[in-house]
């Protein structure tokens, strides 16, 4: 087998593969679905503080996929009282003001299934 | 005795992904610019390359006939594609669970020199004592790149993934090829490990570095300078996952013989050194592992306590059963062959089964639940020795003559 004839088809096989998994890459999953609930978030909050967390949908996955998106931000899922500025993570038909009260609302956003509000307690 | 090219170049792509995260941690402590990293990773790359050619790689000496080469080079390409095509399938952006809750969350860290020290103050759940091969790696390329694409853990996860197979054949289709294809079409058709391997966790890098070590410890013999690599291969294995210890240790304790005689013992530091020393820091940074912590039962209870023994065993077998048929199927097989042939199973074996045996005593001690312990991390755990325990298997297998391929 001539080497020139094996590279190209190695050459061809490799840009067919790329161009596959590319295409694939670029469908949305459920992390890229709160990546776009969370744009815009980052203005408003520094790398590396800490941000309370609160979340009033069943899904055990959602407060790790918002920490992973947030990195180097920190949410803090055990002692949200302690902290001043908070992520709530609540489902579109929920009335939120009535959890949040008179607080401050820095920052918010929705999607197809979800509210996200960042609030300051000050 | 010298390594042939494909397989040494392999090792020197291992050693370089150990070189890229342990200098990028070094990098991280010293505040070194990117810059700095890159150009040291760039010069390592190309003097290892080279010292790789000279020192490891056998002479062009053409020792099979013109077919043998253009079959096993068919039945390699064959093999590629059909992983790649089942990878396509199985393959999850941004890979499963502990993917993103532990590797890649930890090298989100590694990629902001400002903050990486955060990464030892995370919560418990997170482990911020799991060592830094793959969140180094990652977290290194992005910083360079100045993004954190998914494509870079997704590229380091698929390179590993494929590489296993691919090393195992290259190693034994000189020896016999219809049991080498078999392995990498095995392998390649195995969704389990698949689907595993491909996760992005540290499963499967620590499986082919410590695979890889195997490999190499057949020629050490007659090249001191596998004991280089060798340390390098077992060092990286720590810096990898924590498991990699006892398995780097037990792997020193079946060799020790084979390293210290001939001063091969200063080859094989040179090689550990530098990934045993940013363990050793590391380990100074890094919280205590759960496992070691909050110990409220004494070990002597775990130890007397029959039932946990059962269990585990149980899930062993499950697991055997389940999960790595074609491991299973290969051991039977491999223990009719000694006995046919009279041989006792070779020292490779006993390694590997001593392996398997550590694990088993890790999980008696395991302070964690059991029951939870065992289905969250038992398959991932024989994930890691399966590709040695196949390859092992496989060398003992390549002995028999099969006439028309042995040409």
């Amino acid at each position: 087998m001539k080497p020139f004839i094996v590279n190209t088809c190695l050459f061809i096989a490799v840009i067919t593969a790329l161009y596959f998994f590319t295409i694939k890459f670029r469908q949305p999953d459920n992390i890229d679905k709160v990546k776009i609930g969370l744009t815009g978030i980052d203005r408003y909050i520094s790398n590396n503080s800490r941000l309370g967390y609160i979340c009033s949908v069943n899904d055990g996955a959602l407060p790790n996929i918002a920490n992973y998106i947030l990195t180097p931000v920190n949410l803090d899922m055990l002692n949200v009282s302690a902290l001043d500025t908070t992520l709530i993570i609540v489902p579109l038909d929920q009335k939120v003001l009535d959890m949040i009260g008179q607080e401050n609302i820095l920052w918010q956003n929705k999607d197809d299934r979800l509210k996200y509000i960042l609030i300051s307690k000050h | 005795m010298k390594m042939q090219r494909g397989i040494s170049q392999i090792i020197w792509l291992l050693m370089l992904l150990g070189f890229i995260s342990i200098s990028y941690f070094f990098s991280l402590l010293l505040h070194l610019p990117a810059l700095v990293t890159s150009i040291l990773i760039i010069v390592y790359g190309f003097f290892s390359y080279k010292w790789t050619l000279k020192n490891i790689v056998t002479e062009t000496i053409q020792t099979r006939s013109a077919k043998h080469t253009i079959f096993s080079y068919i039945i390699l390409l064959a093999g590629i594609i059909i992983i790649t095509n089942r990878l396509y399938y199985f393959e999850h952006k941004y890979g499963d669970w502990d993917a993103w809750l532990i590797w890649n969350y930890h090298a989100k860290y590694l990629a902001h020199p400002e903050y990486w020290k955060q990464l030892f103050t995370l919560n418990k759940i997170s482990h911020p004592d799991y060592p830094l091969f793959i969140p180094g790696n990652i977290g290194f390329f992005w910083r360079l790149l100045g993004t954190d694409s998914q494509l870079i853990p997704f590229a380091l996860s698929f390179f590993i993934t494929l590489i296993i197979p691919v090393i195992i054949f290259l190693s034994l289709k000189q020896k016999n090829l219809l049991i080498a294809g078999v392995v990498l079409i095995l392998l390649g058709t195995d969704d389990f490990y698949l689907i595993h391997a491909i996760a992005q966790y540290a499963d499967a890098p620590l499986a082919l570095f410590f695979l890889t070590a195997i490999i190499s410890v057949n020629y050490l013999k007659t090249n001191k300078y596998i004991a280089v690599i060798l340390g390098a291969l077992l060092g990286c294995c720590i810096w990898i996952k924590n498991e990699g210890a006892m398995l780097s240790l037990l792997f020193c304790l079946f060799y020790i013989k084979d390293i210290l005689v001939n001063g091969r013992w200063k080859y094989f530091l040179a090689g550990i050194a530098f990934p045993l020393l940013a363990i050793l820091l590391f380990k100074t940074m890094a919280p205590v592992n759960n496992l070691l912590e909050n110990r409220t039962v004494p070990l002597v209870d775990y130890f007397t306590d029959s039932s946990r023994y059962k269990l585990i065993a149980s899930y062993l077998v499950y697991n055997l059963n389940n999960n790595f048929m074609v491991t299973k199927y290969g051991l039977i097989v491999y223990v009719i062959f000694c006995i046919v042939n009279r041989q006792f199973p070779g020292k490779d074996m006993w390694l590997l089964l001593s392996c398997v045996a550590g694990c088993f005593f890790v999980y008696v001690l395991s302070n964690q639940g059991l029951e939870w312990h065992l289905q969250t991390s038992m398959d991932r755990v024989l994930l890691q020795l399966m590709p040695s325990f196949v390859y092992v298997i496989a060398t003992k297998l390549s002995t028999l003559k099969i006439p028309f391929l042995s040409k």
